[in-house]
């Protein structure tokens, strides 16, 4: 439902990390919404209409301390680590060793889910990302992105045959 | 998926080359078995499965914080 009221609203976003890899094979799991939006004040305005109705909030901040969920908040901001009624989000500006959305949607891939045409971040710059980032989080999930690529490939030419 | 694309990919993860990013994967624990029924899923449906079991866990959480206040 997120990503449908995101794509009703004409959000330039890409899905990416755990999700985008799921999208794509992967048995990872994972209790948050990777995004990565276009940083422009057009697109600020476009995700706070698509969000507003699901309450987002900022997860893990005292009550007192949250600001509100605005396109001036966006837009001063970067990374932006949401709850909202229907889950976890994370909004982030950029990929660690990859880029911001530009570089990210260069080699995107355009994949359905339901009824919307989502870019998500291809393979390769999911485990660039994740080799950046180098959390321990990060480097166990490693083995089992760069495995899937090879399994892709080999369906590919599979299916190709 | 067909048939044949399975079995050869049940014998890729069966008999991978080494230094192969199949064979550290394995040396590693991954249950590589569990991508290959993955790919024969729709993208949707494999999504939907994990938002499924994301909620799951968000609702578990939710449960075991109420108990606790």
């Amino acid at each position: 439902m997120l990503l449908e009221a995101l794509a009703d609203n004409q959000v330039k976003f890409i899905v990416v990390g755990a999700y985008a890899a799921i999208m794509q094979g992967s048995t990872l799991r994972t209790d948050d919404l990777d995004l990565c939006y276009e940083r422009t004040s057009d697109n600020y305005k476009k995700i706070v209409r698509a969000l507003t109705p699901f309450k987002p909030r900022l997860r893990d901040i005292p009550e007192h301390l949250k600001a509100p969920f605005d396109a001036q908040s966006l837009a001063q901001g970067t990374n932006f680590t949401l709850t909202t009624d229907l889950g976890n989000l994370d909004l982030l500006a950029e990929l660690s060793g990859v880029g911001g959305y530009k570089e990210i949607a260069a080699d995107a891939k355009a994949i359905k889910i339901g009824s919307v045409v989502c870019q998500v971040a291809s393979l390769d710059t999911i485990i660039r990302s994740k080799e950046a980032a180098d959390r321990p989080k990060d480097r166990l999930t490693l083995p089992e992105l760069k495995a899937l690529k090879l399994i892709q490939q080999r369906e590919r030419e599979g299916r190709d045959r | 998926m067909t048939r044949e694309t399975e079995e050869a990919l049940r014998q890729l993860i069966d008999n991978p080359p080494a230094g192969s990013a199949i064979a550290e994967a394995k040396k590693f624990g991954v249950d590589l078995y569990s991508i290959v029924e993955n790919l024969k899923l729709t993208p949707t449906e494999r999504f939907r499965r994990a938002a499924a079991e994301t909620d799951f866990v968000r609702r578990i959480r939710e449960n075991i914080k109420k108990g606790d206040s």
